[in-house]
């Protein structure tokens, strides 16, 4: 017999190679041979996984003869040695013809390890819980917990590394006093063992086999930690296995499944109505048919999510994170709720664990995103407009235009979309790859409907960031949103609409300069004569001189010469400045192109000559052979005035009753017309009624009138419009429309978010939107539902322009810019009123809403850059103004 | 730049004047021309005017041969003086207007009025002032700032202007619509109503009267206009004017044959002016 034995203790799992005792006499025995043991750890069998033998005085004795030819015994332990060779065997001979020896004695170990593996962590603080060990199969039908038959599922690694490496722990071996070396080896590639728990990308894999030293492991254990590498194809595919190094067999056994796991949006790209969607950088992939999870999420947000597995099938689900910054609803349920509670202080900062209870064991599942606060402010302020501005100067236009063509690709048209604030700072730029966006859309025409359709600008930078530029395609709402996975963590809503061009025309009412003159009375032609010496009977009469003749002139009062003080030039830039503010509504002022123009009906009248002064003559007898002298007045200086053609009126242009007060109209660019008349009333401190004259004088039917004048009476009043056509929100247009009611004219909006984020907004947690409730103008005249093609004083809307004023109210210290931006605001407010906005903030007509206070465009009184919102609701009732309809 | 109301020291009015006389910066200039202006001292104001009528300060101050820019400044500084009158303001009121070269550019003239007329009481050379200038195209622009003069000179001006025939009655009722109803609780301009009512006005006119002091009507009136006047609710108005408010409604109703709807506005806001008193008594 051998002299040490180290027999494996082994597993109902594991495979051992039996150590071989041999049984076996020096020389030929006829007796029998007693085998005897004095520790039952070891069971003996006569052939590999034979019955075993009993030790009952029967089994365990051998006769002669086999002893004599040998007999193997095969050990195998089923528990471990207390102490090395604490096992004997003792082969007692008896018997026979010869003189036996002593009995024969052999020492064997019976040695055990164990290799455990835990349940996934649960905290920082408390150690995984190690699975149990089987003692047996188990029965058919049987549901197994253990290491082995259960086994362990494992996530498949992903990068960055986030997720669990299950915890091995190679136990003391048994007896303690056991000095070989342990093996580790992994069943294949699917697993990788660390000596970290934690993971991260710049980890080495530990190199197997591991050959260990059992003097290194502690009481505790010696752990080590596997992660998933690849996914298995079936259950428990992968595994641990320890042994002794060198003993053929294994130890002890844990087997693993690496499963594809994923957290993901309880979202489906079905679920939502997409009609643009920028890809995140870097890409995120996943095998389910739902939305990756969020990585960044919107405070006060929730977001839903659940697991995915490719193998395994989860029946309990713990949801669980130690961050402040969310908190989880339905956290014991498939579908957890998570409500974006505090913003992040760093990127990835928060840690969210899915523990999924699976038919193949318990496994946890992580995810790492960021909670971030993203303001995308629709109320504009603060653009200190100049005329070559793009058209696109103001972000966040509550109107987003339809472009195509060209200019879909045009940096200087595409509308711009920005994020006004994000927090925490982690220094997002405009183009910011981290920052991806996808437009709602295309849904159902209806209202709380995403019903319009919008596209980004092609372009990496116009579609990544925290600026970006999307055009409209189809008109209606859309909700644009910076996201994530399944989730916005923003929203902007906006109204896609095609751009509706209007006409207008700006007539510069002008008064030229008049001497009063008195009514000159014609007088005849009178010859010179020399001087008559008295004579008996007359006087001596003066020399007369020669007098022409003069022809009659009417009175003429006295005119000052008022202008407006904006040049034809200057009030075209206007008009670039008003249609920057007008493009967040997608309404477009162009010039009126008709070249009629008002004119009155007169005779023609005759060119006078200019006169010299004459002195009056009083009447003189004839005398000295001179004619009679008829008396003749004093007449004074006369210019010379040029003939007039006779002149009809225009019947397309102005009114009758003003035709008389036009003197001249001169076109002097496009839409823009110096109309000189000879009343200063209608350019000079014009009050309401001739300023409501001036804007009709040189203006036609269905186009908007800007009568720049000098100043009206009113002091500090800015442009007015004076002239508003009908507004037929909130119903289709009607001919004729239904008589006016605030009731009946009142706009209703209820959508996400709100218009001008009046609360609720819609935005959480401020949640549900509530509907907002907009107010339009009632129109300042009579309806007339045809378009004539002659004048029609109903038709005839305008905006008085004061310039005196408006350039006045610029203040000290005004450049050109601030005058023109004081034009081009003050007039896109009036255009406001003009479309049937009221006043935003309180003062006279208010729309009803207060909200913003200051910033919007109708705001009562601000002046720019402060006032220039114009908002959704505001957008989409313009869209209802007769003087769209008249201007298709 | 913004308006201060303190005193100016005289070291200070010397600085600013300093300032005035070389400086060529339009910004420097305006802000040292504002802050005299805005003192409200007499000092201050006769220092200003020294340069408010010279050319070439006119020149230094604006850019002259820009129209959208010629005033600015000046309309400024003489706005300013209206707001803080002294009694620097008539005689440099009477003296701009009569300035030729000042004349030159007859916008100027727009804000000069508004400077002339910030003095109270009115002087009969002011009173004379606007009388003429009425008939030269301020007539619009002199009623508001008549009434809101208030003095007794100025209010019989307004008085006249509003029974003046010759001035079609939709401009009349158009002035009275922007001058009255920021005043109409100004016990001096209630009293015009009576010899207002007096004058054998149109009914139109009358009517527009009547309703301007009892029956506001702002969005009918002013539309969309910016800086429309409003008047003061009647719970901000003093009891005692609220008495000769209802005295006056009283007589009114009591005395003149009123179309019924007007009378039955009348009395209903009266009605509101008696339980706003009964509120106070109580």
């Amino acid at each position: 017999m051998s002299a040490e034995y180290i027999v494996l203790v082994k597993r109902p799992y594991t495979t051992v190679d039996p150590v071989k005792v041999n049984l076996k006499t020096t020389a030929g025995f006829d007796g029998t041979g007693t085998l005897t043991r004095n520790r039952d750890m070891i069971d003996f069998s006569l052939n590999p996984g034979g019955p075993i033998l009993k030790f009952d005085g029967k089994d365990n004795k051998f006769a002669g003869a086999n002893l004599t030819a040998g007999v193997d015994l095969y050990a195998v332990a089923k528990k471990p040695s207390a102490a090395m060779n604490d096992v004997e065997l003792t082969l007692t001979l008896s018997g026979g013809s010869k003189k036996n020896g002593p009995p024969a004695k052999i020492q064997l170990t019976a040695v055990e390890l164990t290799l455990d593996i835990c349940e996934p962590r649960v905290d920082d603080t408390t150690d995984p819980h190690p699975l149990p060990t089987a003692n047996s199969a188990p029965a058919a039908g049987a549901t197994p917990t253990d290491k082995y038959y259960l086994g362990r599922p494992l996530p498949e690694q992903v990068k960055p590394k986030v997720d669990e490496r299950a915890t091995l722990i190679v136990r003391q071996v048994k007896p303690a006093a056991f000095k070989g070396n342990l093996e580790l080896t992994a069943d294949n590639a699917q697993i990788q063992l660390y000596t970290a728990e934690k993971p991260a990308d710049n980890q080495t894999p530990i190199a197997l086999p591991l050959t260990l030293s059992p003097s290194k492991i502690v009481p505790a254990g010696y752990m080590l930690f596997v992660e998933g590498a690849t996914v298995s194809s079936k259950p428990r595919e992968t595994g641990v296995k320890i042994a002794i190094k060198g003993v053929k067999g294994e130890a002890d056994a844990v087997r693993l499944t690496v499963c594809h796991t994923e957290i993901v949006s309880n979202r489906k790209p079905a679920d939502l109505k997409i009609v643009a969607s920028v890809p995140e950088k870097p890409e995120r992939k996943t095998k389910s048919t739902y939305f990756v999870a969020p990585i960044l999420m919107g405070l006060k947000y929730d977001v839903q999510m659940r697991p995915y597995m490719a193998l395994g099938t989860p029946s309990a689900y713990q949801w669980k994170t130690a961050s402040d910054k969310i908190k989880l609803k339905d956290d014991a349920k498939e579908v957890a709720v998570c409500h974006g509670e505090k913003l992040s202080g760093a990127l990835n900062d928060v840690l969210l664990d899915l523990f999924l209870t699976t038919n193949l064991g318990k496994l946890k599942k992580r995810h790492r995103l960021t909670v971030v606060h993203v303001e995308m402010n629709p109320i504009g302020t603060g653009d200190s407009l100049v005329p070559t501005d793009p058209i696109n100067k103001i972000a966040n236009p509550s109107g987003c235009v339809i472009l195509s063509g060209g200019d879909a690709g045009d940096t200087a048209k595409v509308p711009m979309y920005r994020i006004t604030a994000m927090t925490p700072n982690l220094a997002w730029t405009d183009d910011d790859t981290r920052i991806a966006w996808r437009i709602l859309g295309g849904e159902a025409k209806g209202d709380e409907q995403y019903d319009g359709k919008a596209a980004f600008r092609n372009d990496d930078k116009s579609k990544y960031g925290k600026n970006i530029q999307v055009y409209g395609t189809t008109h209606g709402d859309v909700l644009i949103e910076p996201y994530s996975g399944g989730y916005g963590y923003g929203k902007f809503r906006a109204h896609v609409a095609a751009v509706h061009k209007v006409k207008y025309r700006i007539n510069r009412i002008i008064t030229t300069a008049q001497a009063a003159r008195p009514v000159v009375a014609a007088v005849p032609e009178q010859l010179a004569r020399p001087v008559v010496p008295a004579t008996a009977t007359t006087p001596a009469q003066p020399a007369i001189p020669h007098l022409v003749a003069v022809a009659a002139r009417p009175a003429r009062a006295a005119r000052t010469a008022r202008a407006p003080t904006a040049s034809a030039a200057e009030a075209e830039l206007h008009m670039k400045i008003v249609n920057i503010y007008l493009r967040t509504a997608a309404i477009e002022m162009i010039p009126d192109d008709s070249a009629e123009v008002a004119s009155a009906t007169r005779a023609a009248t005759p060119a006078f000559p200019a006169v010299v002064a004459q002195p009056a003559i009083s009447p003189l007898l004839a005398a000295g052979g001179q004619p009679a002298v008829p008396a003749r007045p004093a007449i004074p200086n006369l210019p010379a005035e040029p003939a007039r053609a006779a002149s009809l009126a225009n019947n397309k242009v102005g009114s009758a009753v003003l035709d008389a007060y036009v003197e001249n109209v001169t076109r002097t660019g496009p839409g823009i017309f110096d109309v000189e008349v000879n009343d200063a009333q209608l350019t000079f401190n014009a009050n309401t009624p001739w300023s409501q004259k001036a804007i009709k004088i040189n203006t036609r039917n269905e186009i908007i009138s800007f009568a720049y004048i000098n100043q009206q009476n009113t002091a500090g009043a800015l442009a007015t419009a004076l002239l508003c056509p009908w507004n037929h929100a909130p119903l289709a247009r009607a001919n004729p429309p239904r008589a006016y009611t605030k009731a009946g004219y009142t706009l209703k909006d209820k959508s996400t978010p709100s218009s001008s984020l009046i609360p609720k907004t819609g935005i959480p947690d401020d949640l549900p939107a509530d509907e907002v409730k907009m107010l339009v103008l009632e129109a300042d005249m009579a309806w007339e539902g045809t378009s004539p093609a002659t004048r029609k004083e109903e038709l005839l809307w305008g905006v008085i322009v004061p310039t005196v004023t408006i350039g006045s109210s610029v203040g000290p210290g005004a450049s050109k810019d601030k005058v023109r931006l004081a034009y081009g605001n003050t007039l896109a407010h009036e255009l406001g009123h003009i479309f049937g906005l009221g006043h935003r903030g309180g003062g006279g007509v208010p729309d009803g809403l207060m909200i913003p206070p200051n910033e919007n465009l109708m705001h009562p009184s601000n002046p720019p850059p402060q006032a220039e919102n114009l908002d959704i609701i505001q957008v989409k009732a313009m869209r209802f103004s007769e003087a769209l309809f008249r201007n298709p | 730049m913004t308006e201060t109301t303190l005193s100016l020291t005289p070291e200070q009015i010397e600085q600013h004047a300093r300032i005035l006389e070389v400086e060529v910066d339009r910004k420097t200039l305006a802000s040292s021309a504002m802050t005299l202006a805005s003192a409200g001292q007499t000092e201050a104001a006769a220092t200003l005017s020294r340069f408010l009528t010279a050319p070439d300060f006119w020149a230094r101050l604006d850019v002259l041969d820009e129209p959208d820019l010629k005033l600015t400044n000046l309309a400024s500084v003489l706005t300013a003086l209206a707001k803080h009158p002294t009694g620097v303001n008539e005689p440099l009121a009477l003296a701009l207007l009569a300035d030729k070269d000042f004349g030159t550019d007859a916008d100027r003239a727009t804000f000069v009025l508004p400077m002339a007329a910030a003095v109270r009481p009115m002087s009969e050379t002011v009173a004379a002032l606007f009388r003429r200038t009425n008939n030269e195209g301020y007539r619009n622009s002199n009623g508001p700032l008549l009434v809101a003069n208030g003095s007794p000179r100025a209010l019989a001006i307004f008085v006249e202007m509003v029974a003046d025939r010759n001035v079609p009655a939709e401009d009349r009722i158009d002035m009275i619509h922007w001058a009255v109803p920021a005043h109409r609780a100004t016990p001096g301009v209630l009293e015009t109503l009576a010899p207002l009512l007096e004058q054998q006005l149109e009914p139109e006119v009358e009517k527009a009267l009547l309703e301007t002091f009892f029956d506001y009507q702002g969005d009918d009136w002013f539309g969309v206009a910016r800086f429309a006047p409003v008047p003061p609710p009647w719970s901000e108005v003093d009891t005692d004017v609220l008495g000769v408010c209802l005295d006056v409604g009283f007589r009114v109703t009591q005395t003149r044959r009123l179309p019924e709807e007007l009378k039955t506005t009348i009395e209903s806001t009266l009605d509101e002016i008696r339980k706003e008193l009964a509120g106070r008594w109580a």
